[in-house]
């Protein structure tokens, strides 16, 4: 563990009156980024993380943000970090 | 790996992930996407297109390669097919390439250094497996001529591995003993066509899920087996409250959990059913009679047809329309009437078990003139005894009302096979066709395809081969003594293996040949395995259930020395000298052949070879060109294209297919087409006619006048229960690719036993237990499940195929249906033991 | 049958409920501290009574026909469905010599589902495979438009024995002890 780059992206879908504090709550967490957002509330945001727990435990924490109606997986790309050509998998849209 | 490159690498994959997800949220794009361009150079993530390899619904997925492997892929967000979605199986489908089996190299059976049918796979190289595949050829050839040689292909061959692989037989060796997999799967579907439309594959298309007012499932698990058009469906419903959904079956599934109208049936009833509903529009007169008058003949189909058994079976010999299996004669709508009045509410209650009202409500739907129905059907329809008449009984009740060939109205064939369309049916590898609808037995369209392949006159033999079943009775007998299997896993796949298939396998009379990317059970029992490229290790091109032909580039190398099977195809028929296969005479009338071998006649025609290499899209590998030293798989395109040009089967120029995601045929000016037989949609309608059946001369549809017939077991006291085969969402087919991918395994390891909780009860069974299926033909062990996505009625049991480790088609019986010799997989008669 | 139209996101509190994942106040959350490492505990056994009389011999791993039970590093036993279910065949607890297990006839346990942000249905994949596993089916899918499935769980239907864990294919179904879940799911 460790040693694998995990960057997957997410469609957050939070309510638009609370879309600027969940913006800046999310880009607080550490490897996540804020990419695009629109006033109907939606957000792109992309991880950068180093395991799947981590992934899982992210996306946990951007569901349980207060406003936060829905974060759905769109993009996964995983490779080890040391040998960037084995091992790499899956993703989805 | 420099810093440098690892964060700008790790940005841009980023960016990738960004625009997608904004795409996928309809956000227009992140500013920072503007880098892309110039950043992906540095990711070394190559992002291209491709057809999904699994079933016939014809999703695109991109697919991103980086140093020669497959490492990521996603739903095409740009397809019209499946707007970005996956199914479970379509989501790892990257991991099918990776198996920890692979096939790289060619194994032949040997004893001592050399060929033994008894003998232990040993590796060999390419030239020594060919040479031993060539003699054995060579000498059935010699000794028993063409109809000792045959191939048993798929619907999952790409286009122009199709087309040279029956151009190899059918024109090379002079065989038609070619057949495709989809004879289990599509045969019943092609016949139903013929016979009604005189043209095969769907009126309709796609876009008719987005139309309908109703939808009726025929025998169609579509939850399962085409779960992107059922998300479609579903949409469809739920957006729409006055959508209705009825599904028919033998047992409760899935899509059941969706439906208005649920309706389990006594297996084969479903003849009555269909006739029940003809009968109850004209009752109620809601024939749409100016629709029929112009548009429709009448026709009464021969009866008492048999069951595609050996001859010598009880059943055969009493059928006396076994040998006319697809006469019909005329008749008028009052005597079509008069035939389907028996059919009524009451009889067929009574024969079928459905609720009365269920059966009205269904028959409302087709009859109500404001309501556009489309009706699905897949193999609960094909792999029938009397498949093709099923598939012409729907078109009778479409016809009837006129709900056909506009959007949402749609009798609509779903096929299984990503290309049991495009290849198997369009290309024309079944044992009776040619390409574009043509069939061997008639002299003009044999002369047709004797000219665009420039061969002599009566090259191509005009009595249709063996099909799939009869291949397996004939290597059983020992009259089919060559054969070579491609993309299919036959010996799990046909029914009745034991008793029909394995023992031709391993007749000391049969060399076999097996070309596969893992090692099935189909290829461990083979004499020589040769190891294949799959999916995009090579350029291809599929065609969906909607006649939409979609192409991808090859994308990564195949592992070791694994080719595809058309270089295999193509590189074989280097082996044989024009001398060594054709007659005397058949060379006198093209002297210029003599001393030519196969390749040079058939692939080196002056048509297949005329496109450079320079022609295949930059950045693209392609290993027969590479080989070979042209584009071979344009040249086989363009040349198999010429049929189907100015025939209503139009395709488009060969490099449209790389730029666009897929077109429906037929492709005119460029333009798809979305409906066929309806004017402003197809252009091949006469203008001022508004509809046009052109598939028969008198430009009419035909409506059938076809019986209820019992089906060819059925249980009895010794033998209690119904079987019926079929899959589940996490596998597909044999499970040769998804039973290698760990997630789906993990998912559905194991087949089970689907029975109601009271039949098992009274068989002292409880879930979970070992218990044995067993038929008059043979018996496998599994476990009891009671719980579940299939729910069966009492008396009828339900048992997935997918799992080499519980082979069912021991237990199944080789009934066929005799117009279209597809196999019956969903009905036997077994009993159940406790272990 | 439900008809889909029938069901409203208003359920949340009925005894049907759907899945969303527990949402802290955000105010209140401190979203970045690390979560507690949650155990299964075997069938009819609970931390109490593992506290006060398991020694941690490990007849209960041993005995397990499923190979599901194992010793955490402080030597008390955990279930873990990753690989298969738990049948409750009660082979565990016949085999403990100590008095860590109750009565057979006790509910073995009281589980509550918990399914990750990576779970394919939810994300619009076609997966079906948690619902399919489950043989109460306290597990099912409301289908949603555009492609994805609200999935819905039925607490008291739920025997906890875990089928739907191991036939995740990504890992995203986890069952917890359902105190540790709170009022999550009203």
């Amino acid at each position: 563990m460790g040693n694998e780059l995990h960057i997957s992206s997410l469609v957050v879908q939070a309510r638009p009156s609370s879309l600027l504090m969940i913006s800046g709550a999310i880009a607080a967490l550490p490897g996540a980024e804020v990419h695009a957002q629109s006033e109907l509330g939606k957000l792109v945001v992309v991880l950068d993380v180093e395991s799947t727990a981590a992934l899982s435990e992210r996306m946990d924490q951007i569901q349980k943000m207060a406003g936060v109606l829905s974060a759905s997986l769109v993009f996964h790309h995983v490779e080890e970090a040391s040998d960037a050509s084995r091992d790499a998998l899956v993703l989805q849209c | 790996m420099t810093g440098k490159t690892e964060i700008s690498r790790r940005d841009a994959i980023k960016i990738k992930a960004a625009t997608l997800a904004a795409a996928a949220a309809g956000i227009s794009g992140p500013a920072s996407a503007a880098n892309l361009v110039t950043e992906s150079k540095e990711t070394e993530l190559k992002w291209s297109k491709a057809a999904c390899r699994f079933c016939g619904t014809g999703c695109s997925v991109m697919v991103a390669t980086k140093d020669e492997r497959v490492v990521a892929t996603h739903g095409d967000i740009l397809s019209e097919v499946n707007k970005g979605l996956n199914c479970v199986k379509g989501y790892f489908l990257s991991k099918i390439l990776y198996g920890e089996d692979r096939l790289t190299q060619p194994l032949l059976r040997k004893t001592n250094g050399v060929y033994d049918k008894e003998g232990e796979f040993t590796p060999v190289s390419w030239d020594e497996a060919f040479d031993t595949m060539a003699e054995k050829f060579k000498k059935a050839l010699n000794e028993k001529g063409p109809t000792s040689v045959g191939m048993f292909g798929s619907g999952q061959w790409t286009v122009w591995e199709g087309y040279a692989a029956s151009k190899l037989m059918k024109a090379g060796f002079r065989s038609n003993n070619i057949d495709p997999n989809a004879r289990h799967c599509m045969a019943s579907a092609v016949g139903g066509f013929m016979r009604t439309f005189g043209i095969d594959e769907p009126m309709g298309c796609y876009d008719d899920l987005e139309a309908a007012d109703a939808f009726v499932l025929w025998g169609s698990n579509m939850a399962e087996m085409h779960p992107i058009l059922w998300t479609r469906l579903t949409d469809r419903r739920l957006s729409a409250p006055h959508v209705k959904v009825a599904v028919l079956s033998t047992y409760e599934h899935r899509c059941f959990d969706l439906a208005d109208i649920k309706m389990v049936f006594t297996p084969q009833t479903d003849l009555a059913i269909l006739n029940y509903i003809a009968n109850y529009i004209i009752q109620n007169d809601k024939v749409n009679k100016d629709f029929v008058s112009k548009h429709v003949n009448f026709r009464r189909g021969n009866d008492d047809i048999g069951y595609g058994l050996r001859p010598e079976h009880p059943r055969e010999k009493d059928a006396k329309n076994r040998l006319k299996a697809g006469g019909s004669t005329e008749m008028s709508f009052e005597e079509f009437a008069n035939f389907v009045k028996d059919y009524t509410l009451e009889s067929v209650h009574e024969l079928s078990g459905v609720p009365k009202n269920r059966l009205e409500a269904l028959a409302e739907l087709y009859a109500d003139p404001n309501r556009k129905v489309t009706s699905f059907w897949t193999m609960g329809f094909n792999q029938h005894t009397r498949g093709v008449w099923c598939n012409n009984l729907i078109y009778n009740i479409h016809l009837l009302v006129g709900k056909i060939s506009e959007a949402g109205n749609s009798p609509f064939s779903l096929t299984g096979q990503p290309s049991a369309c495009g290849t198997a049916r369009e290309v024309g590898t079944f044992s009776h066709r040619l390409p574009a609808d043509m069939l061997v037995a008639k002299k003009e369209h044999r002369d047709i395809a004797e000219k665009i392949w420039k061969l002599p006159e009566g090259t191509i033999p005009p009595k249709p081969g063996y099909h799939a079943v009869l291949q397996n009775r004939m290597l059983k007998d020992g009259k089919l003594n060559a054969y070579w299997i491609q993309v299919n896993n036959n010996l799990q796949a046909a029914p009745n293996m034991n008793e029909e298939t394995y023992p031709g396998y391993r007749n000391p009379d049969n060399f076999i040949v097996v070309s596969d990317a893992y090692p099935t059970v189909t290829a461990q029992a083979a004499d020589l395995i040769l190891p294949t490229a799959m999916w995009v290790e090579k350029e291809g091109a599929y065609g969906n259930a909607e006649r939409r032909t979609q192409m991808w580039h090859e994308l990564v190398p195949a592992p070791g020395e694994a080719k595809s099977d058309l270089w295999q195809l193509v590189e074989f028929s280097k082996r044989f000298k024009v001398e060594e296969v054709w007659s005397e005479d058949l060379i006198a009338k093209k002297p210029e052949y003599r001393g030519k071998t196969l390749y040079d006649v058939l692939y080196r025609n002056g048509q297949v070879d005329a496109f450079p290499t320079s022609d295949i899209a930059e950045g693209y590998a392609n290993h027969e060109a590479d080989d070979f030293g042209f584009y071979l798989q344009k040249g086989l395109f363009e040349e198999y294209a010429a049929f189907g040009r100015g025939h209503a089967h139009d395709l488009a120029p060969f490099d449209v297919y790389h730029e666009v995601r897929g077109l429906r045929w037929p492709v005119v000016d460029g333009k798809e087409t979305k409906w066929r037989f309806r004017e402003g949609s197809d252009p091949y309608v006469k203008a001022g006619s508004g509809l046009e059946f052109y598939g028969h001369k008198d430009g009419k549809a035909r409506i059938f006048a076809l019986p209820y017939e019992p089906a060819a077991e059925a249980p009895d006291d010794e033998y209690a229960f119904w079987l019926c085969t079929g899959r589940v969402l996490e596998h597909w087919h044999s499970g040769s690719m998804t039973q290698r991918v760990p997630e789906l395994y993990k998912s559905f390891p194991d087949a089970v036993c689907f029975i109601h909780p009271e039949d098992a009860k009274a068989q002292g069974l409880r879930r979970g237990d070992e218990v044995r299926v067993i038929s008059r033909r043979g018996e496998i062990q599994t476990r009891v499940e009671t719980r579940g996505r299939n729910k069966p009625p009492q008396g009828l049991i339900f048992v997935p195929w997918f799992d080499a480790s519980q082979l069912i088609n021991k237990v199944t019986l080789d009934a066929t249906d005799p117009i279209s010799k597809q196999t019956d997989f969903k009905k036997c008669a077994v009993k159940l033991a406790k272990v | 049958m439900k008809t889909p139209t029938e069901v409203s996101p208003e359920l949340v509190t009925a005894p049907r409920t759907a899945v969303a994942l527990e949402r802290r106040s955000f105010l209140r959350g401190r979203f970045n501290e690390a979560p507690v490492p949650i155990v299964v505990r075997p069938p009819w056994t609970n931390e109490q009574r593992i506290a006060d009389s398991c020694t941690g011999c490990g007849d209960c791993s041993r005995a397990c026909p499923q190979d599901i039970i194992s010793l955490t590093a402080s030597g008390t036993p955990q279930v873990d469905f990753s690989a298969r279910e738990c049948s409750l065949c009660g082979d565990c607890r016949a085999a403990c010599p100590e008095p860590v297990f109750g009565l057979r006839q006790d509910t073995p346990w009281q589980l509550s589902l918990r399914i990750s942000a990576s779970c394919l249905a939810a994300s619009g994949t076609y997966c079906r495979s948690c619902g399919d596993a489950c043989a109460e089916a306290a597990i099912t899918f409301q289908a949603k438009i555009g492609g994805a499935a609200e999935i819905w769980f039925e607490q008291q239907d739920c025997s906890g024995c875990g089928a739907c864990v191991s036939a995740c294919p990504v890992g995203a179904t986890s069952l917890e002890p359902a105190t540790t879940l709170g009022n999550s799911y009203g």
